[in-house]
């Protein structure tokens, strides 16, 4: 980690032709970083762009640009296979989303489609896959439905399951501790499912006063979710105790519309925003790095998930032996690269590198802050 | 002179200067016989008596005076001496002179003997005017009579003497016949016979007295033979009695003495088992005393006993006894130790439990701190009792929970130091008795915490500083009178103090807290009202009347704690002035800082992060931004001018130089305005919401936009989106000035103007991708890209101004139309139909806040740049047609709003 990727530097940055939404890192590939940016533009030539970031040498690479046929809703890198990806796609026609399983041929110029994901009516969310990485099985969404897909491999899937039928259905995410533990957001509320057998485990009702845009599972604490979405705030909520979130953090001055936890340090969460601002959050109480206080946590969690408690957790904080500012709950750092609507963010391969792109077409890689990307000291 | 002298003077006096008898002297002085002897004989009543007895005195001194300058007589007072002496003398004489006479006879001899000593006197009168020796003579016969002046008669041994022993009738004779004429011898010779004849009739008389004595003597004498004869016979028969008791006596001596050692040894034996049955009695006893809670007694019992039972508890019968007494002890000291621990006992009875249990050698810590404990249940149950009561006057609550609790309190002192302190004397137990001192301290600390923990929070349920103030000089004249049972009187001046300051305390916490009430009020009225509270002026009433009962809160504070300070009211407070004053100083500053910085932005916490139970609503938070302006602009100064009166009246209370804190007046005008700020901003946002959320539902509403029929009007929802903010406006413009138009927004147009010129070169600019050079093109890309901002990252400031925080509103929920817009795809007609609905907006825009504003232009451009984006055939409707459906509809509103 040496000082090339500081934030401010423009190698930092890539820009792209026309409008964006869609970005997705490959997590096939565990040693590089990778991320798929996908256009969108109605009438014009969409493409998809393979950006790099190496993490020593910083700056960001533009490896191969894909050309896909249709304005890109959002892209989902298969954890399985680097080379495999689903796009959610506008014909534009008559509103028609499609969703389309890709491989990038060994040339690594141009893709092809391997199958499509028929029978969805509206707009597609967000494809989700097995966050273990295995292929046995993807998650679809649309406004109203969703699907459980069977084995990945070359030829559609069956369709195992179609649950759900709700309105205004806008994102899911996948329990990577609880298996077969799904969440999904519609409009303020927020419902966990199990999807093999299609039963609702819990909900969170009138979670946000506004729509939702993102959730996200916690991927070392199994019941710890985190919510974003039109009111400006992030909640993280405990999926035992829905009543009251546990926590929550109002910085941002327009919606949110993506909000990720890092996969390895889960105290890290980055949140982007149609404020142009990303944002990087310091969950320290509630994460699994707080050995110490875990008990405790849960234990205020079963209490009450009053604000009270919540302050007086973070007013523990400073009382450790180990007086840390990594220890307490607040904001790191706001990041302003963007000018406009930043759509999505998603963490890179390592472990403090995150990428968020905005509307416009720009996409930045971004580091955490070294006093808080120092692994040793979190040990 | 004369009435100066006493009667018994006057008496002396009589007896010593007047020879003649009484009636003689009655004659010469005037004065009855009966009464003269009465007076004389001690009975002073008749007044004639003395009178009398006082003419003869001066007479007597007058002729004493001449007599003086005309001879010495010496002898004649020398006589009038020893007469006297022998007067008084003469009872005891008599009287030992008539030893064996009977008791009449003395006193008949005494008589005689005056009679005598008159006769005598008489003589001498008679023969007064003679010559000296005749008396003289008189006198020495007397004397010898008397068996006294036996040779202290210088004339002794004169043989002219007729009655000396050395006379010499020849020559006495021839000298008288030598000497004398003869007149005078025959004078001398009828004397001589008349003396004579006298001393032979004397002589005769005492003849006849000796021999009747004989006689009698004789007669006694015969009696007593007659009597001893027949006392020998009694006096055999007592001796042979004595001897026959003597014989019995041995008898009963030899016959006995054989068992007198048995039985002395027996009643030794006796004694030794009374002794033992007391002690196997001694449990019984004990339990009875126990029984009886006679504990003092039986501890008597025990602590005599347990020596000896010590001393032999070798011996099993003797250790049971011990056990079993040990055992009853026990049960005992468990018994008294409960007493000492139990709530109902009484003060006395803890006490002796506590004396009763040292005697027992209990270790003087446990009993000690048992003793302390119970006290301090029992205290505090007092004191508990005391609390839970309702109080209807505080100084005379304060008044009973003095006399109850320092009447207990310094009882439990003074029994605690005879019992652990006093008694502990040398100088070994010194540690003890300092640990006993800290115990008491410690125990009176707690106690006096409760207690004045209770004396305040009754305090704090009264308001009214007058009577509190009496109230703590009452605590305070109490306490005192304690003065040295605590360890310092300093310490009681510091409870005081704290007291004082808690108060203190209490008066800016219940500030806050009445401040927090009218505040959670308000919002409970706005929650009431909804929109009643707009009609009229309502809601500027409130705003203002909040304000004001705020400031008026804070000058009745300054006004509560003014009493303190007055110092003929507060004089034992005045030693703390200086503190006080500081503390009050340092609240102050904290209390507003509490006000601003915590307090009015904590709504905005409960806004933002819990679930906001109170439903504070933006209109809310819009009155509360005005009362933060009200208090910036007026409230400020009245405190100021509150706080400066407050500061010279306690000038003139101390008299002394005190550090006053200057009140930074305008840095905390700063701070409230920036607060008023702050909430403004979170207003705006939260109406905008309102705002958005109506523009989202239009969009909604319509399922398909790419499938729409060509538009005849200007959708309904723009026309519910307007009547939003004409209320906002009407909402705002109750409490915040309209403002200027032209002002706010200007930056932001110049930089929407950018942002679309660049947004229109970017979408030609990047189409060639997969440079190698990619470091420059993101470079480039950046440059291009210049700051084209239709939402600014950092929150512009929102003034206090109704059409500034309009236009935020504005902005954002068009900002959010725009992302709205983003996440749909048009047709043709649907891109119209929006195209209308702008145009719509932005007349009926103009006309509220007039055509000169271009802030709104651009916003309202950005929205048709994102639609035409959207669409996927963007043609834009020709003007004419969009004015004349725009055109249409503004006329039918006007219609709509002129009906």
């Amino acid at each position: 980690m040496f000082n090339t990727n500081t934030s401010n530097t423009s190698s930092n940055v890539y820009g792209l032709s026309q409008k964006t939404r869609a970005l997705a890192h490959v997590a096939g590939e565990t040693d590089i970083n990778r991320f798929l940016v996908g256009t969108l533009s109605l009438r014009e030539d969409n493409e998809i762009a393979l950006l790099e970031s190496k993490e020593n040498e910083g700056g960001v690479k533009c490896i191969s640009i894909f050309s896909h046929p249709k304005e890109i809703w959002s892209i989902t890198s298969c954890p399985f296979d680097a080379n495999l990806f689903f796009t959610v796609y506008n014909t534009g026609t008559s509103n028609d989303f499609k969703s389309s399983l890709w491989r990038i041929n060994e040339n690594m110029d141009s893709i092809q489609e391997v199958f499509e994901l028929k029978g969805h009516t509206s707009m597609i969310k967000p494809i989700l896959c097995d966050p273990s990485g295995s292929n046995d099985y993807i998650v679809s969404l649309d406004d109203s439905n969703i699907r459980l897909w069977g084995k990945i491999e070359d030829s559609e899937p069956q369709c195992v399951k179609t649950f759900g039928n709700l309105s205004k259905l806008s994102v899911g995410s996948i329990n990577p501790n609880i298996p077969n533990q799904l969440a999904t957001a519609n409009d303020v509320n927020i419902k966990g499912w199990d999807f093999r057998n299609a039963k609702e485990t819990f909900s969170i009702d009138k979670a946000h006063s506004e729509q939702i845009r993102d959730i996200d599972f916690n991927p070392n604490k199994p019941y710890n979710l985190l919510s974003a979405g039109d009111d400006s705030k992030l909640k993280i909520w405990d999926t035992r105790q829905t009543k009251e979130p546990v926590k929550i953090f109002s910085s941002h001055n327009h919606w949110i519309w993506s909000a990720k936890f890092n996969k390895f340090q889960d105290q890290l969460i980055i949140t982007s925003s149609s404020d142009n601002t990303v944002k990087l959050w310091n969950l320290y109480s509630l994460s699994s790095a707080n050995n110490t206080k875990d008990s405790t946590t849960t234990n205020s969690n079963d209490q009450t998930s009053d604000t009270s408690s919540n302050s007086s957790t973070q007013s523990q904080q400073p009382t450790k032996p180990k007086k840390n500012k990594r220890n307490e709950d607040q904001l790191i750092k706001t990041y302003e690269e963007h000018e406009d609507s930043i759509y999505n963010i998603s963490w890179g391969s390592s472990n403090f590198l995150f990428a968020s792109l905005s509307y416009d077409g720009r996409f930045v890689i971004n580091n955490v802050p070294k006093e808080y990307s120092d692994i040793l000291s979190y040990i | 002179m004369s009435h100066l002298v006493s009667d018994t003077k006057l008496v002396k006096f009589y007896y010593r200067h007047y020879k003649l008898g009484t009636q003689d002297f009655c004659r010469e002085y005037g004065g009855d016989v009966n009464g003269l002897n009465k007076f004389l004989n001690g009975n002073y009543e008749s007044h004639s008596a003395r009178d009398s007895l006082k003419s003869f005195w001066e007479k007597m001194n007058t002729n004493q005076m001449m007599k003086s300058q005309n001879e010495d007589d010496d002898d004649d007072n020398d006589f009038n001496n020893t007469f006297a002496d022998n007067n008084l003398l003469s009872p005891g004489r008599g009287s030992s002179s008539t030893t064996s006479s009977s008791n009449n006879s003395n006193i008949t001899g005494n008589r005689s003997f005056s009679s005598l000593a008159e006769a005598t006197a008489q003589q001498q009168q008679q023969s007064s005017g003679g010559p000296k020796n005749e008396s003289r003579r008189v006198r020495s016969l007397l004397k010898n009579y008397y068996g006294t002046g036996d040779g202290s008669d210088p004339s002794a041994n004169d043989p002219l003497n007729i009655d000396g022993p050395s006379f010499n009738l020849d020559s006495y004779f021839s000298s008288i016949v030598k000497s004398s004429s003869l007149g005078q011898l025959i004078q001398k010779d009828n004397q001589m016979v008349s003396e004579i004849r006298t001393l032979d009739g004397d002589m005769k008389t005492l003849v006849y007295d000796n021999y009747t004595k004989f006689i009698n003597a004789t007669d006694i004498i015969k009696k007593m033979k007659t009597n001893v004869e027949n006392m020998e016979e009694g006096m055999e028969l007592l001796s042979k009695n004595m001897e026959l008791i003597t014989n019995c006596s041995e008898k009963i001596n030899s016959t006995l003495s054989v068992r007198r050692d048995r039985i002395d040894q027996l009643s030794g034996l006796q004694k030794l088992l009374q002794k033992l049955q007391f002690l196997t009695a001694l449990p019984s006893s004990l339990n009875h005393c126990l029984a009886m809670q006679a504990y003092n007694q039986a501890v008597k019992y025990y602590n005599s006993n347990s020596g000896i039972l010590k001393q032999y508890s070798h011996i099993p019968s003797f250790q049971n006894i011990q056990n079993e007494c040990d055992a009853i002890m026990k049960t005992m000291k468990e018994k008294l130790y409960e007493r000492l621990s139990s709530l109902s006992t009484s003060q006395t009875d803890a006490v002796e439990s506590a004396e009763v249990l040292m005697d027992l050698l209990e270790p003087v810590e446990l009993v000690r701190s048992k003793y302390l404990e119970s006290r301090k249940h029992h205290t505090l149950s007092l004191l508990n009792n005391l609390e839970n009561k309702q109080v209807e006057n505080i100084t005379n609550f304060i008044k009973e929970l003095n006399s109850s609790f320092l009447s207990e309190y310094s009882y439990n002192i003074a029994s605690f130091k005879s019992l652990f302190i006093n008694r502990l004397d040398g100088s070994d137990s010194k540690k003890e008795r300092q640990n006993s001192f800290n115990e008491l301290e410690d125990f009176s600390k707690d106690l006096f915490n409760k207690y004045l923990q209770i004396a305040k929070s009754k305090l704090s349920s009264f308001k009214d500083p007058k009577e509190k103030i009496i109230a703590l000089e009452i605590i305070y004249s109490d306490v005192s009178k304690l003065g040295s049972e605590l360890s310092s009187s300093e310490k009681i001046i510091n409870i005081i103090n704290s007291t004082v300051h808690d108060q203190i305390d209490f008066y800016f916490e219940s500030l806050q807290k009445t401040i927090k009430e009218h505040i959670y009020k308000l919002n409970a009225t706005l929650n009431q009202k909804k929109d009643e509270a707009l009609e009229g002026s309502f809601l500027q009433e409130i705003s203002d009347n909040t304000s004001k009962d705020i400031i008026n809160d804070i000058i009745e504070l300054f006004d509560n704690l003014k009493p303190f300070f007055l110092p003929t009211e507060t004089k034992f407070l005045s030693t703390s002035y200086d503190t006080m004053f500081t503390k009050i100083q340092v609240k102050s500053q904290q209390f507003f800082l509490f006000l601003v910085n915590i307090h009015f932005l904590e709504y905005l916490d409960i806004i933002n992060s819990t679930p906001n139970r109170e439903q504070f609503g933006s209109r809310f938070l819009l009155v509360l931004t005005s009362i933060c302006l009200y208090i910036e602009s007026k409230g400020i100064t009245q405190v100021v001018q509150t706080m400066n009166d407050f500061v010279s009246i306690v000038k003139q209370g101390t008299r002394k130089e005190l550090n006053v804190f200057g009140f930074n007046a305008p840095d905390l005008c700063k701070r409230i305005k920036e607060t008023a700020q702050a909430i403004l901003t979170v207003f705006t946002r939260l109406s905008s919401q309102k705002l958005e959320k109506i523009l989202k539902k239009g969009l909604e509403s319509i399922p398909n936009w790419l499938v729409l029929k060509e538009p005849r009007d200007v959708r309904s929802v723009i026309d519910i989106y307007l009547e939003e903010i004409i209320k906002l406006q009407n909402e705002i413009s109750k409490l915040l000035p309209m403002g200027s138009v032209a002002s706010s927004g200007s930056n932001i147009s110049v930089k929407s103007h950018s942002r679309t010129g660049s947004n229109n070169g970017n979408s030609g600019n990047n189409s060639n991708t997969n440079t190698p050079d990619n470091i420059r093109r993101n470079s480039s890309s950046t440059t291009t890209n210049i700051p084209s901002i239709l939402f600014e990252k950092k929150q512009e400031q929102v003034d206090f101004n109704t059409y500034s925080v309009l236009i935020s509103i504005i902005r954002i929920s068009l900002k959010s139309f725009v992302e709205s817009l983003r996440l749909k795809t048009f047709g043709t007609n649907g891109y119209h139909q929006i195209q209308i609905d702008l145009q719509f907006l932005r007349l009926s825009l103009y006309d509220i806040f007039g055509r000169n504003n271009t802030t709104f232009d651009n916003l309202l451009q950005d929205c048709e740049n994102t639609i035409a984006e959207r669409c996927t055939d963007p043609l834009p409707l020709q003007k004419p047609i969009i004015t004349k459906i725009v055109e249409t509809k503004m006329n039918k509103k006007k219609n709509i709003v002129n009906e």
